[in-house]
């Protein structure tokens, strides 16, 4: 790496000597774990109000109102932990050097994101079948109808986001190598994701309704 | 040693076989929390699981698919303390939720 940053007239590489309280984590690793930790403070704030609504409310699940289908959300959550594995692949691959390996890997995970997407679409819309919004959960009508669409529309946002990171380092990748701390970047971010999927799939869909 | 290899060495990469252990746990954990969501047992004890199992696997990721576990205590300390007390303020507040929904069914 060294050798073909000189070819191209740039500075070396410069290997810093690990920090008394950080070791070797570069600054824009603590960067993206910091922003990941602010952006959890976001969705800390959306589920909590989740959790105050729901626990004074007396009826949360209204008559009338679609019962969340929990095993074709699982199938989704299960695809985003499937993500997780590829993205893991792609860093060892660009940190190994192996480019193609790289490109695959990272084109595996968006693909995976994007039918992450597609199954959240027709969750609310429908596709091939009627979504909840045909199906009488309508955004404003109840504390769980608002709740519902807030907190997944806001972690369907960041899929999106995190589709398009890896996206645009795939096509960095496609110019000139990314290396393994490009991509662990975008994987932090990536993980993250999944982190508060699992944590929005619990909390949202699986904790049983009291009414 | 370049800067690259310098942070790989330090993050621990995982080799294939690693990474199916990784998606095994990750897999069995969601299936475990449907089958204990549509078990038959009470709410409460339901909760409770689901909270449960909702903590392992956050944990599980943070410290293995994000690497967290390969860290500085510093670092993960950096992590862990926002977390905890966001969860302590959660839980305050939720109790507190709780107790105003409980005293306007008693006041019905």
């Amino acid at each position: 790496m060294s050798a073909t940053a000189d070819a191209h007239g740039h500075h070396p590489a410069v290997a810093w000597p690990p920090d008394r309280m950080f070791g070797s984590v570069r600054p824009a690793k603590l960067a993206m774990w910091i922003f990941v930790l602010s952006d959890w403070l976001t969705f800390f704030g959306l589920l909590l109000g989740y959790g105050i609504l729901r626990a004074e409310s007396t009826v949360w699940h209204h008559p009338g109102e679609p019962a969340l289908n929990i095993p074709f959300t699982a199938g989704l959550t299960l695809i985003l932990a499937i993500s997780s594995v590829t993205i893991i692949r792609a860093y060892d691959d660009a940190s190994a050097g192996k480019r193609s390996g790289t490109s695959k890997w990272l084109a595996i995970t968006a693909a995976l994101g994007v039918l992450f997407l597609i199954g959240q679409y027709q969750e609310w819309f429908g596709i091939w079948h009627p979504g909840l919004m045909h199906e009488g959960l309508v955004f404003g009508q109840s504390s769980y109808a608002s709740t519902f669409y807030v907190i997944t529309g806001f972690h369907g946002m960041h899929v999106m986001a995190g589709v398009i990171y890896l996206l645009i380092t795939l096509a960095r990748n496609a110019s000139k190598p990314v290396s393994g701390n490009e991509v662990e970047l975008a994987g932090i971010f990536w993980h993250f994701v999944d982190f508060v999927w699992n944590i929005v799939f619990v909390l949202v869909y699986l904790i049983p309704g009291g009414s | 040693m370049s800067a690259d290899a310098h942070s790989a060495e330090s993050s621990g990469h995982m080799t294939p076989a690693q990474t199916w252990v990784v998606l095994a746990v990750l897999v069995g954990l969601t299936v475990l929390e449907v089958v204990v969501a549509m078990s038959s047992g009470g709410h409460g004890w339901v909760t409770v699981a689901l909270f449960v199992l909702v903590i392992a696997q956050a944990s599980y990721f943070a410290l293995v698919a994000m690497g967290l576990g390969g860290e500085t205590n510093t670092m993960k300390r950096l992590v862990a303390i926002p977390l905890v007390i966001a969860a302590f303020y959660a839980l305050i507040l939720c109790a507190d939720a709780v107790w105003r929904g409980l005293g306007w069914v008693v006041a019905r």
